[in-house]
């Protein structure tokens, strides 16, 4: 014989319930998330700076601000970050870069 | 010579004299682009993580790159034939560069200088006139040539920036 079911829980609608769980169902998924990915473009002694900042400009729709700022980081620092998302879009992004001859990769972040 | 913008978007290089002629058409005598400096200069940082990418790399991205510095140094050579018809009475020739090829000569310039500087063993920094003279005539000839293909660059870059 079927055990009682409290009194309390009655009083839910519980298929309305189990709808609102299921909008959330990353929290127990057993799956891993996908990896991240970043783009990142690496000094090179060939590309003049204003070459690069058009580039960064044409392909990412960088302000001209926020483009000569991505240059000189990768400048002065040897390598900038310039997009962090899915692999297969940094792929695009990568290839599009070579294209003008910037000296890009491709990084998980771990 | 001189750079001047037309109305038209193009870029114009007027006064360029023979010497200059020979300087810029010299790096362009081999018709075909060399892919393996090109191939080894994006590999330098590809081939840092994992080796399968680096193989992906070459299966799938580098023949496009290919097709598309093949294309832009198709255009290229065609402004450049043009230009070595253009000879004035006073010796002076004339490149034109329309809008739309704007495009495959930023590419080409990159390569031609990657391709000249990894050639040569020539570095990218700025010399004074001293060190000038502790290189070679052929490494000076080298030097004059990715000046001139800077100051090309430069100028359609601000072509580009005009709109």
């Amino acid at each position: 014989m079927p055990a009682a079911i409290p009194t309390f829980i009655q009083r839910y609608n519980q298929h309305q319930l189990a709808e609102v769980a299921l909008e959330n169902p990353e929290i127990f998924s057993d799956q891993a998330e996908e990896p991240i990915w970043q783009v990142i473009v690496y000094d090179d002694p060939i590309n003049l700076m204003s070459y690069v900042t058009m580039v960064f400009e044409k392909i990412f729709g960088f302000s001209r601000e926020t483009a000569e700022k991505k240059m000189l980081e990768v400048h002065e620092q040897g390598r900038s970050i310039l997009w962090t998302g899915a692999r297969e879009e940094g792929e695009l992004y990568v290839e599009k870069l070579q294209g003008y001859l910037l000296m890009a990769a491709l990084e998980q972040i771990a | 010579m001189n750079c001047s913008f037309r109305k038209d978007g193009s870029t114009l290089f007027e006064q360029i004299d023979s010497f200059l002629v020979e300087v810029l058409l010299e790096p362009f005598c081999n018709k075909r682009i060399s892919m393996d400096i090109i191939d080894d200069y994006f590999l330098q940082k590809i081939t840092k993580q994992d080796p399968l990418f680096s193989q992906d790399w070459r299966d799938y991205v580098a023949p496009e790159l290919q097709a598309l510095f093949t294309a832009c140094h198709h255009q290229v050579l065609l402004d450049l034939k043009a230009l070595s018809h253009s000879s004035s009475p006073n010796g002076h020739y004339t490149l034109i560069i329309p809008p739309e090829h704007r495009d495959a000569w930023l590419r080409t310039l990159s390569i031609i200088r990657l391709l000249l500087f990894s050639r040569h063993g020539i570095k990218g920094e700025k010399r004074e006139e001293e060190d000038l003279e502790k290189l070679s005539v052929l490494q000076r000839r080298v030097l004059l040539q990715l000046e001139l293909f800077a100051l090309i660059q430069q100028c359609l870059l601000e072509a580009e920036a005009q709109g």
